[in-house]
C-alpha cells in the first residue's frame, strides 16, 4: 500500500500525488494539513513543501496565473480562484486495469452482494473504460464463507484440520483474524488454541467447522456492538502477507536446491522461488521448505522430472516417500 | 538552475493545459521564462527529461510538426478531452465499496485510481486477496476492449490473437481468443509471455457474442484434454482412506462420491476406504492432485492411469535400477 517512504521522494510520485491532491483542495476550497496528510498518506512536512512549490507554478509574470492557495498558521490550506488542475488525471491503463481487477475480485468473494454498490461502480468504469470480458475466478471452498463471517465477529470457530507437514487431522479452536486468497488457494490467519500462537490454516484442508457456543466460550464478546468493534481491531492487528513477501516471512526456513526438466516447471511457477537460474534446457530453483511434509509432496509430484541438488541430507526424501507409498498403496498388483 | 523540478513540471503541465495550441520548444522556453536553462542542448535536456516523466504518469502529450512560417518544427500540446478524467460520477456509496475492494487486493495503481475518483484509503478489510501482477495485464485488458488483435512470444513461437478475454483462474491470469496461426480459440497463461506484447492497432475483431472467459476451460485441471464433441472425459476409481476423504468430497463434490463408509470419520473400528470417480483426462494434473494426498490416495482403475502412477514412483523410489543420468550422490 502507499506507504510513506524513506529517502528522496522521486519526481514522478510527487508530481502524480500533487495532481490528485490539488483537484480535491479545489472542489473542497479549504482543507486542514493533518486531514490531507491522512486522505493522500504524505507527511505534513512533504505535503507543505510540494504545497508551497505547485503554489509558485504558473505561468510568470502574469502574478493571476499562479495556482492560488495559502497555507494559513493553524495548518489550514485555502485555494483563491481555481485554475490548471480542477479536474483530475483521467486514470491510466494500469489504474484502471487495476481499479476493475480489485472490484471484480472483491465481487468474487464469499458473502458480497452481487447486485450492491461495487457492483454498479464497476458498471460504471466499464462504460468509461470499455467493456473487456474479465473475470477472477477466486474459488471458494466451502468453509470460506463462515471463516470470513467468524473472523469479522471475532468468533471461535471449532475445526477439524488436515496438517500436511504432520500428516494429521487433529480438532482446534480457532478464532479467525483475516481470510486471504493468494495464488489460487484460500488461507486463514487464526489465532490457534492447540499452538498457542497465531496460525495460517489452509481453508480446504478444514474438514469440519462449527462456531463454537457462546455459553462455553467465556471470551466470546458478549453484545454485537462489541464483537463489531473486536473485528476492527483484528483487521487493524493482523495483515495478510502479500505474494512473494509470504514465504520470505516464514522465519528460519532452509532451501532446497532444485533442478526442474520442463515438465516440473509449474514448481516454479506455483511456489516463491529464492533464486532461479537456466541449466541447458532446465532450470535450477532455490525455494523455501515450507515445511517437511510440503517438500515430500511436491518431490512426489514432481517425481522424474526434478532432481534435488542441495543440501545432502534431502536427497533421500522422495525415495523414501515413493517406496513408502508403494508399500502402502500398490503392492498388490493390478 | 533558478527552480526545482517540481515547480517546472507543474508549470509545464499548466502552459499546456492552458494553451490549447501546439506550442514548440522556443515557445514553452519563452513562457516559462526563468525555469529553463538557457543554452540549446541544456534546455532540450530539461525538457525531454520533464516531458518523459509527465508521459509516465499519464499525460497524454501529443507532437506535431508545423508547417507554415515554422515549417519542420516540432510543436507539443495537451488536449483537455484527453487530459480530463470525465464520466465517471460515482455516488457515495460505490467509491466506498470501491476504496474497500482496492483496499482488500492492496493495490497501488488501484489507489491512485481510488484519489482520482475522490476517493480516500480504506483500512484493509477482513478478506484479501493477492493478485498476481504482470505488466501486460493492463495493455492486454486495453487490447480486449478496443477489439484489437496482439502479437507475442509463446514458447519461442510468435502468435497472433484476437483476444476477447481475460481470466484468473487458480492463481493465474489467461488471455483467451482466436489465434490466427492455428484457427481457433486458444487459451495462453499471461505470465508464460515472453518480453513484450504488441497491440496491433489498425487491426479489428468481432467477439462471438456468447463468449464467456470463466466457461472457456474447465476450472478443475484434471478436466483438461476432454472436449464436449471430441475426446470424452476419462475417469479414474480412487480409494481414499481415513478422515482425508471428507476433504475429498468437499473438493469433488457430491457426485463424485462412489461409496462413503457410514462409519464415517475417526473412530476404533476402522472404516474402509471411501471410492470417488475422479477425473483423470489429464494425466499430469491428476497424478499430481492424487500424489498430493500421499498414502491417503490410491488410484484403483483403469489399469493404465494406475501403472502409470506405480511406474512413476518406481522411477522415484529406484532411480538407480531405471539408470537415470543427472541425479545426483
Amino acid at each position: 500500500m502507499a506507504v510513506a517512504r524513506r529517502g528522496p521522494r522521486p519526481l514522478n510520485d510527487r508530481v502524480r500525488r500533487l495532481l490528485v491532491i490539488l483537484p480535491w483542495l479545489m472542489e473542497q476550497g479549504r482543507a486542514s494539513l493533518a486531514e490531507m496528510s491522512e486522505r493522500f498518506q504524505i507527511s505534513e512536512k512533504d505535503l507543505i513543501v510540494d504545497l508551497e512549490q505547485a503554489a509558485t507554478c504558473g505561468l510568470p509574470p502574469f502574478v493571476d496565473e499562479f495556482v492560488d492557495l495559502f497555507i494559513d498558521d493553524d495548518g489550514m490550506v485555502e485555494v483563491g480562484v481555481p485554475r490548471f488542475f480542477t479536474k483530475p488525471l483521467r486514470l491510466t491503463a494500469p489504474e484502471g486495469f487495476d481499479l476493475l481487477a480489485a472490484g471484480k475480485a472483491a465481487l468474487a468473494m464469499p458473502g458480497v452482494e452481487p447486485d450492491g454498490p461495487l457492483a454498479r461502480a464497476l458498471a460504471k468504469l466499464e462504460t468509461v473504460l470499455g467493456d473487456d470480458g474479465m473475470v477472477l475466478d477466486l474459488g471458494q471452498p466451502p468453509a470460506a464463507a463462515d471463516l470470513i463471517a467468524a473472523a469479522e465477529r471475532a468468533e471461535q470457530v471449532r475445526v477439524l484440520y488436515w496438517s500436511a507437514s504432520s500428516d494429521e487431522i487433529t480438532e482446534r479452536v480457532i478464532t479467525p483474524r483475516t481470510v486471504f486468497a493468494d495464488r489460487g488457494r484460500w488461507y486463514v490467519v487464526a489465532d490457534d488454541d492447540r499452538s498457542g500462537e497465531q496460525r495460517t490454516f489452509r481453508v480446504d484442508r478444514i474438514t469440519e467447522w462449527h462456531r463454537v457456543d457462546a455459553v462455553t466460550d467465556p471470551d466470546r464478546p458478549a453484545s454485537r456492538s462489541a464483537s463489531r468493534s473486536a473485528s476492527r481491531l483484528a483487521a487493524r492487528s493482523v495483515s495478510p502477507p502479500t505474494g512473494q513477501a509470504w514465504f520470505d516471512e516464514l522465519s528460519g526456513l532452509d532451501t532446497v536446491t532444485l533442478r526442474l526438466r520442463a515438465g516440473g516447471r509449474w514448481a516454479a511457477e506455483q511456489f516463491p522461488v529464492r533464486a532461479m537460474r537456466p541449466d541447458g534446457d532446465d532450470v535450477v530453483v532455490d525455494m523455501a521448505v515450507a515445511s517437511a511434509g510440503w517438500l515430500r509432496t511436491l518431490l512426489l509430484q514432481l517425481g522424474p522430472d526434478a532432481d534435488v541438488l542441495a543440501p545432502p541430507h534431502v536427497h533421500g526424501i522422495a525415495q523414501q516417500a515413493a517406496q513408502a507409498l508403494l508399500d502402502a498403496r500398490y503392492t498388490r498388483s493390478s | 538552475m533558478p527552480s526545482s523540478s517540481l515547480e517546472r513540471v507543474t508549470s509545464l503541465l499548466a502552459l499546456l493545459l492552458e494553451r490549447q495550441a501546439p506550442l514548440t520548444l522556443r515557445q514553452i522556453a519563452d513562457d516559462l521564462a526563468t525555469m529553463y536553462p538557457t543554452g540549446q542542448a541544456a534546455l532540450r535536456g530539461a525538457f525531454e527529461r520533464d516531458k518523459a516523466l509527465l508521459r509516465d504518469i499519464g499525460v497524454p502529450i501529443e507532437t506535431e510538426v508545423l508547417g507554415g512560417d515554422q515549417a519542420g518544427e516540432t510543436a507539443y500540446r495537451i488536449d483537455r478531452d484527453r487530459y480530463e478524467m470525465r464520466g465517471l460520477d460515482l455516488d457515495d456509496d460505490e467509491r466506498r465499496a470501491l476504496q474497500v475492494a482496492v483496499a482488500a487486493t492492496r493495490s497501488d495503481a488501484g489507489q491512485e485510481g481510488v484519489w482520482k475518483l475522490g476517493g480516500a484509503v480504506a483500512q484493509v478489510p477482513v478478506v484479501v486477496a493477492n493478485l498476481p501482477h504482470l505488466d501486460a495485464l493492463p495493455l492486454l485488458r486495453t487490447a480486449v476492449g478496443a477489439h484489437h488483435s496482439i502479437r507475442f512470444q509463446y514458447r519461442a513461437t510468435e502468435r497472433t490473437l484476437d483476444p476477447w478475454g481475460l481470466l484468473l483462474r487458480r492463481g493465474f491470469w489467461y488471455v483467451i481468443g482466436h489465434d490466427h496461426g492455428h484457427d481457433e480459440r486458444r487459451t495462453y497463461r499471461v505470465d508464460r509471455i515472453d518480453g513484450d506484447v504488441e497491440v496491433i492497432d489498425a487491426s479489428s475483431f468481432t467477439k462471438p457474442a456468447d463468449f464467456r472467459p470463466d466457461l472457456a476451460f474447465p476450472d478443475d485441471p484434471k478436466q483438461l484434454g476432454a472436449s464436449p464433441d471430441g475426446t470424452p472425459m476419462r475417469y479414474a476409481v480412487v480409494a481414499v482412506y481415513g478422515g482425508i476423504a471428507e476433504i475429498v468430497r468437499r473438493d469433488l463434490g457430491e457426485a463424485a462420491v462412489r461409496n462413503v463408509p457410514a462409519a464415517g470419520r475417526a473412530g476404533g473400528s476402522a472404516p474402509g476406504p471411501a471410492l470417488f470417480d475422479v477425473p483423470c483426462s489429464n494425466l499430469p494434473a491428476f497424478r499430481s492432485w492424487l500424489l498430493g494426498l500421499g498414502t491417503h490416495a490410491e488410484v484403483i482403475e483403469p489399469a493404465d492411469i494406475r501403472d502409470d502412477v506405480i511406474s512413476w514412483l518406481t522411477a522415484l523410489a529406484w532411480p538407480a535400477e531405471l539408470d537415470r543420468a543427472g541425479v545426483p550422490g
